[in-house]
């Protein structure tokens, strides 16, 4: 090839990176792997721990203490927001203690105010579930 | 009418505020006034619908807004000391639900600055609940309300007994419909439920008057040869800047 051509000089691939540290290669690649995995059990685990909170929340209060069993807390993984309500046949009594009925009964909001005060620590929560999580985990 | 002074007063009263003079239309009147009620009103109480109903049903601490323990402060008009910049996180222009100048500390012009800790934020929830007898009223309360009153992102209140612009923000609104029991249930009353939120703070401390620091008395020197990181403070200790309570 003829000093024409300027190409030749240029370098059109080079050796594969590797850190100087293999260990944080390992972990990264494992990392990449198993987070998704440990934000699942995370999500699941919270979910089962903020029904069971607002079930007992509940037991104090008379008006709601019927419904105890009927509360739920469901994950939608759409908009990644937990959802606080009562899905089977006593939706339209839950709905009625909450909202109030004119003349009858004044706002109960339980699941209202119980939603709002989990806001902060509920994200809290879920990070220190998959931070324990891959600790436990990774060899 | 004069505004009311105090947490939960102040802010009740610029709720109402917020949702009086409405008014809807139809065929009869072109502008039917909507009645705001705190609480779904008694029995001896004549309803004229439409008319919207202000509940309030929780206070949260607000913690994503909590900050550790700060000190703010408000410049008096005592001369002789620096002013405060718009722009210091540390500075106090208000005391929530109160006052907008500090005027109720009568001598506050005796110190340079008040002090204070920085306040507790907190939420406060309220129930709102339109109930009109038409469709039409109920549709138009709702397009009002969503887009003008309590637009999403952009929600705000003005609360004027300490000037501030809170965040009114629109959490949830769902359908109730009833059945009208003075109409042997036989007539529908439309009602909508809105749950909203206001940014509101609780004072954490008492306020206590400050004087500036007059003079720094005293020198600086390093003592270690290892890494400069140790020092004395020399000089008369008896001379330290003061401050005043009051």
């Amino acid at each position: 090839m003829s000093a024409m051509s300027p190409r030749k000089s240029v370098k059109t691939s080079s050796k594969p990176f590797v850190s100087g540290n293999l260990e944080i290669v390992k972990y990264a690649t494992w990392l990449a792997a198993e987070y998704p995995k440990a934000l699942s059990r995370a999500i699941a685990q919270a979910r089962y721990e903020e029904q069971e909170s607002l079930r007992d929340s509940s037991t104090g209060d008379p008006s709601w203490g019927g419904l105890t069993d009927s509360l739920s807390v469901t994950y939608n993984s759409d908009d990644a927001s937990f959802v606080y309500g009562v899905t089977d046949e006593n939706h339209q009594k839950a709905k009625d203690l909450e909202y109030g009925v004119p003349d009858k009964s004044a706002p109960s909001p339980l699941l209202r105010s119980f939603a709002k005060s989990r806001e902060t620590d509920l994200g809290k929560r879920i990070s220190t579930l998959v931070d324990n999580d891959l600790k436990g985990r990774y060899k | 009418m004069t505004n009311r002074v105090g947490f939960l007063l102040a802010e009740d009263q610029a709720l109402k505020n917020l949702f009086t003079g409405l008014t809807v239309s139809d065929d009869k009147d072109q502008a039917r006034p909507v009645q705001v009620f705190f609480r779904y009103p008694e029995g001896e109480t004549e309803r004229q619908y439409p008319f919207i109903t202000l509940e309030h049903i929780d206070i949260v601490h607000a913690k994503n807004r909590q900050h550790s323990e700060t000190s703010i402060y408000f410049k008096t008009a005592k001369v002789g000391a620096p002013a405060l910049s718009a722009s210091r996180s540390d500075r106090m222009d208000y005391w929530p639900s109160y006052s907008s100048n500090f005027s109720f500390i009568t001598n506050k012009n005796n110190f340079q600055y008040l002090e204070a800790n920085e306040h507790v934020p907190v939420d406060l929830l309220y129930q709102v609940s339109t109930f009109t007898r038409s469709a039409l009223h109920d549709r138009q309360l709702t397009g009002r309300l969503i887009s003008q009153v309590l637009p999403f992102r952009r929600g705000f209140i003005d609360i004027p007994i300490d000037n501030t612009l809170r965040r009114l923000d629109l959490l949830d609104w769902t359908t109730a419909d009833l059945l009208d029991p003075e109409a042997g249930y036989r007539k529908r009353i439309f009602r909508k439920v809105y749950t909203i939120q206001m940014s509101a703070e609780i004072p954490s401390s008492v306020l206590i008057g400050r004087q500036s620091v007059t003079t720094v008395v005293g020198s600086t020197d390093v003592i270690s040869s290892v890494s400069g990181s140790v020092y004395n403070t020399s000089g008369n200790p008896s001379a330290e800047p003061f401050s005043v309570s009051g």
